[in-house]
């Protein structure tokens, strides 16, 4: 018996998706672990075999359920993952030489991960438009692997208690089969703010915490623990006062949420009349009804990558048009702004090949992709046009840094329409326009980039990402990361000016800060529309419904003297509290964020 | 046994759900199905080894059947590389 430390200890990550939870620990193992060499002696190499049968019979059982369970839930589309792994399995060539080797007296683990590591080598020498294959081959290795030591991952689909999953990273094949109702919270030693169980948890509500380092190591099964997805904590074997301060934390939150969805349903709209689009960020089909119940009056940032990172090779445009229609006709007349595919970066499907890049944020991805990957980016386009008829749906662009690009994107988009014209399709041929102003170059030429479109939508991420210089994701400058920088609110101001001098209206996307004054200085800067995460929404719309325009405007007046982040703050603060005094609740818990 | 040069006709080459495909129909046929792009030559009845051929769109596989229904078996596997292995009704 070995004896663990059962203290109290704390981690902390980023924090990725809010919420609270406690539950025990499912660790998920995606490391294949280390395997003892073993001979067999030629008495015992036929109860080898028929154990390396056993596993082979056992996974093909799982795998059946798992298609059969995934076809019923989300269509056979969606299960054909699981078909293919099953014709691995099946694959006489593979699982005889695997035989051979253990008749030569090898131990079965050994055998078959030398076996696959051979074939994994072949197709590593192919090339990249065929699709990465040797992902589906390690998913079969992993599984019969697992079922031989008799230590598998049990995966995710029957659980009987509330778990908080902890992983290195996850796959969208590890979470498709996942029991829903009975995840409480991701927690990841890797895994970057795009990664997919990020997306997967927001659309959940539930709390999400990313680059927590020593996780794996420190964690095991069943482990009780607590997560913070506000503050990026995690408690592990937590005492009585931790115990006690997550009820207090988990109460303060409830009663929290509870008090803000009072407002969900009146629009955003300021005392003296100005009201502006309030609408969500999502990701999937599915995450329309949370934009839905939280308030939100549309879509403001339909991120159309998932699609293209959960599948196993290029959705088609059918596939693409179905998605698209079932968000549009959903939320209709409502309206949706769906943005072409954005790859690169940290959002690389597995079946397309990346060059290696020194600085993949700067590098090969948004519309510099689409606009060099021409088929990618008509089928998309076709799909996009086609879903249009159903709604009222507007198309923008990322990473857009020069006039020359929207007149090229402009020349697909006429072409592609002339071509669907001609085929009898619906072509959207008065869809709005709107290209994403997220680089300091976007900003200066915001006034000529505006005479090209019908709207400017400031992507506060990137833009804030660039504008600073600054990696969100590198810990040792992440704190620079920081939205009252008087850089950022002159960058978003001279936008909406720019924009609104070319007559077009200007909205702003991202992941808003907790504090209050970031949306009053929004306000008074004149955005036109606001997109955030669904679990933002009842917030802003409180804040938005509790001030006026012309008081935010005079917040800005004040803040604009500011010459720090802190000053910025503190004039804002300052005027924030005079003018609408209603706001002090909000106000004092956004400094503790 | 009976030898056919077939072409890869559709857009994305025999990718794994081509691979796919295929080795569903292959399995199904009584007589032996080997394939071969000129470098390597694999048993078309493995996934694995359909999916190493790493055929792009064009180019050309040399396809042997041998046995029972050699000459049907053929057809119906050139039925399939003409329908572009279903890769535009999938």
């Amino acid at each position: 018996m070995s004896f663990r430390d059962k203290s109290t200890k704390r981690f902390q990550g980023l924090p990725a998706s809010p919420g609270i939870a406690m539950a025990r620990a499912l660790v998920h193992e995606a490391q294949l672990p280390a395997l003892p060499f073993r001979n067999v002696e030629p008495g015992g190499r036929e109860a080898e075999l028929a154990r390396f049968e056993e596993a082979l019979l056992a996974t093909g059982k799982d795998l059946e359920n798992s298609r059969s369970q995934v076809a019923d839930k989300l269509g056979e589309d969606h299960a054909r993952i699981f078909e293919a792994h099953q014709l691995i399995l099946a694959d006489e060539v593979l699982v005889e030489q695997v035989r051979g080797l253990i008749r030569e007296g090898m131990g079965a683990e050994i055998a078959w991960t030398e076996t696959c590591s051979s074939i994994l080598d072949a197709f590593r020498a192919l090339p990249a438009e065929l699709g990465d294959r040797s992902i589906d081959l390690r998913d079969v290795e992993r599984k019969v692997l697992g079922k031989l030591l008799g230590r598998e991952s049990r995966g995710f689909a029957h659980l009987t208690d509330e778990v908080i999953i902890v992983a290195s990273d996850l796959a969208p094949s590890d979470t498709v089969t996942m029991d829903r109702e009975k995840v409480r919270g991701f927690v990841l030693e890797k895994g970057g703010p795009a990664s997919h169980s990020v997306i997967l948890g927001r659309s959940l509500g539930i709390p999400v915490v990313t680059g927590v380092r020593g996780l794996m190591k420190a964690v095991r099964n069943r482990d009780p623990i607590i997560l913070d997805g506000h503050s990026g904590q995690l408690t592990l074997h937590p005492d009585k006062k931790a115990l006690q301060d997550f009820e207090d934390l988990k109460g303060a939150y409830g009663a929290w949420e509870r008090e803000m969805l009072r407002f969900k349903d009146f629009p955003a709209e300021t005392r003296d009349g100005r009201r502006i689009e309030l609408l969500a960020n999502i990701e999937i089909p599915e995450e329309v009804a949370s934009a839905r119940d939280h308030g939100a009056a549309g879509v403001g940032l339909y991120r159309t990558e998932y699609l293209f990172l959960t599948s196993q090779e290029l959705p088609s445009e059918e596939q693409q048009y179905e998605a698209y229609t079932s968000v549009v006709k959903s939320l209709a007349p409502e309206p949706v702004i769906l943005r072409s595919v954005d790859l690169g970066g940290d959002k690389i499907p597995s079946y397309l090949r990346f060059p290696q890049e020194q600085n993949p944020h700067l590098g090969w991805r948004g519309i510099r992709y689409t606009l060099s990957m021409e088929d990618i980016f008509r089928t998309q386009l076709r799909a996009i046009l086609r879903a249009s008829e159903h709604g009222q749906l507007r198309l923008m662009f990322p990473m857009v840094s020069s006039v020359e690009e929207i007149r090229q994107i402009k020349q697909v988009l006429a072409e592609v329409r002339e071509e669907l014209k001609a085929e009898g399709h619906y072509a959207g041929e008065d869809i709005q326009i709107g290209v994403m102003v997220e680089t300091p170059a976007a900003v200066a030429i915001a006034h000529l980039l505006a005479r090209e479109v019908d709207f400017l939508s400031i992507g506060t991420n990137d833009l804030i990402q660039f504008s600073l210089a600054i990696d969100r994701n590198n810990s040792l400058v992440s704190g620079l990361y920081d939205p009252f920088h008087p850089a950022i609110l002159r960058q978003i101001r001279r936008t909406v000016k720019a924009g609104h001098s070319e007559k077009i209206w200007v909205g702003l996307c991202g992941e808003l800060p907790e504090d209050p004054l970031f949306t009053i200085l929004l306000m008074g800067m004149g955005l036109d529309e606001i997109s955030t995460g669904p679990y933002r929404i009842p917030e802003i719309k409180r804040v938005i419904r509790s001030i006026t325009h012309d008081g935010a405007r005079q917040i800005v007046k004040a803040a604009w003297l500011g010459t720090t982040s802190e000053e910025v703050r503190s004039l804002a603060r300052a005027e924030a509290m005079e003018r609408f005094p209603d706001l002090a609740d909000m106000i004092a818990r956004g400094e503790s964020a | 046994m009976v030898e056919r040069k077939l072409e890869i006709v559709n857009e994305k080459g025999l990718h794994l759900r081509a691979a796919s495909e295929l080795v569903k129909l292959t399995s199904s046929l009584p007589c032996s199905v080997s394939l071969s792009n000129g470098v390597i030559e694999v048993d078309g009845k493995s996934i694995l080894g359909v999916a190493a051929l790493g055929a792009p769109k064009g180019s050309h596989i040399v396809v042997k059947t041998v046995g029972q229904d050699e000459e049907a078996s053929m057809n119906q596997i050139d039925d399939l590389f003409r329908r572009g292995f279903y890769e535009n009704v999938l």
